[in-house]
């Protein structure tokens, strides 16, 4: 084995036991006959393992476990309706649930879109029908004046009354 | 981190208080520890340490145990902390500015004439400060908590031999600093 070799397996896995026996032996019986490889092996030891593999670990202040039992505490007393908003954005972060939710969103609007219009039309269109029948029966019978123009009108006045009879027609 | 039986986790995930404490107290150490380590700073830590057990109660219901919890808190510890520091650096200016300050801060925290006087801790700090918070995850989850190359891999959500060409930059890196405050072997 070659000293690039060693020397890389020396910053990473010959120092953190990860490599697998006869490798292991190999890199062994390399630093036993190279000097340069055991100067390199003794410093990465001293300044970038033994230092650090001697600190210990830090266990939080007391006072940050009171401020979490406070926390998920008061959330969990404050009802069933807390945390809601976390659980839904849990649910819905999955990709797929995601896609479903904003397809089946996009069906209900588009749908609801389509109704509202013919609902729409469909109301102004009785209104105009209603507003006609309710003239044209004024009108015939004399309760109030159409004016010069309406004596005048001739076929207008017939095509009227074929009008309003097919929307009665059609509305009855 | 101290092994967690699942029977805790299933308790705590339905409510039980006294088991949700027991996971705190199993695995709050490696938690602050490794946010400390990776973001120098205590408050910090405590920020990142309380930020994720709020988030870990609120989702133990949803632990299905696909993965083992330690690794699910592994991950979840490296995310948050990562993401502390990313927002720390946003918040300071330009991310180059940041990692040039902390550098500099560091090298001149560490000439040779008072290396002798600085406690173990401050020494760690000095070294860890010397490398990139990428390159710092890696060691710290190595060194300090002697984490596998798998565990890390999964912790940080990265290919096990970027693991490995992190430890051994970060190795180098170290090695050199060394050599160039005239440390000898």
């Amino acid at each position: 084995m070659k000293c690039d070799k060693v020397k890389e397996l020396l910053t990473t896995d010959y120092i953190d036991g990860e490599l697998n026996g006869a490798t292991e032996k190999l890199v062994k019986q390399h630093l036993e006959s190279c000097v340069s490889c055991r100067v390199f092996e003794a410093a990465v030891q001293k300044s970038a393992v033994k230092p650090l593999k001697a600190a210990a670990q830090k266990e939080p202040p007391a006072y940050v476990w009171e401020r979490i039992k406070q926390a998920v505490y008061e959330e969990k007393s404050s009802g069933v309706f807390s945390g809601l908003k976390e659980r839904l954005g849990e649910l819905f972060a999955a990709p797929r649930l995601r896609l479903v939710a904003v397809t089946v969103a996009m069906v209900v609007i588009v749908f609801a879109f389509v109704g509202y219009q013919r609902y729409a039309d469909q109301r102004a269109l009785d209104m105009y029908i209603d507003e006609q029948v309710s003239f044209l029966s004024d009108l015939s019978n004399g309760s109030i004046n159409g004016g010069e123009d309406y004596l005048e009108m001739g076929d207008e006045l017939d095509n009227f009354a074929v009008t309003r009879n097919f929307f009665k027609g059609r509305v009855v | 981190m101290k092994d967690i039986p699942a029977d805790i986790i299933n308790r705590a995930s339905r409510g039980d208080e006294a088991a949700f404490e027991e996971i705190y107290r199993a695995a709050s150490g490696f938690v602050y520890s490794v946010a400390l380590r990776v973001l120098g700073n205590e408050s910090e830590a405590e920020e990142v340490t309380q930020e994720l057990f709020i988030a870990l109660y609120r989702k133990l219901k949803s632990f299905l145990f696909r993965s083992s919890f330690k690794t699910w808190l592994y991950r979840m510890a490296m995310n948050m902390t990562l993401n502390a520091y990313n927002r720390r650096a946003r918040e300071v200016g330009r991310r180059a500015d940041y990692d040039d300050a902390e550098a500099v801060a560091a090298v001149g925290a560490s000439q040779p004439d008072e290396a002798g006087q600085k406690d173990s801790e401050k020494i760690v700090s000095e070294l860890l400060g010397s490398v990139s918070p990428e390159h710092r995850s890696c060691i710290v989850l190595r060194e300090i908590e002697g984490l596998s190359y798998d565990e890390i891999a999964v912790a940080l959500n990265i290919n096990i031999n970027t693991v490995r060409s992190r430890l051994k930059r970060a190795r180098e890196s170290l090695v050199a600093r060394a050599r160039e405050r005239g440390d000898r072997p």
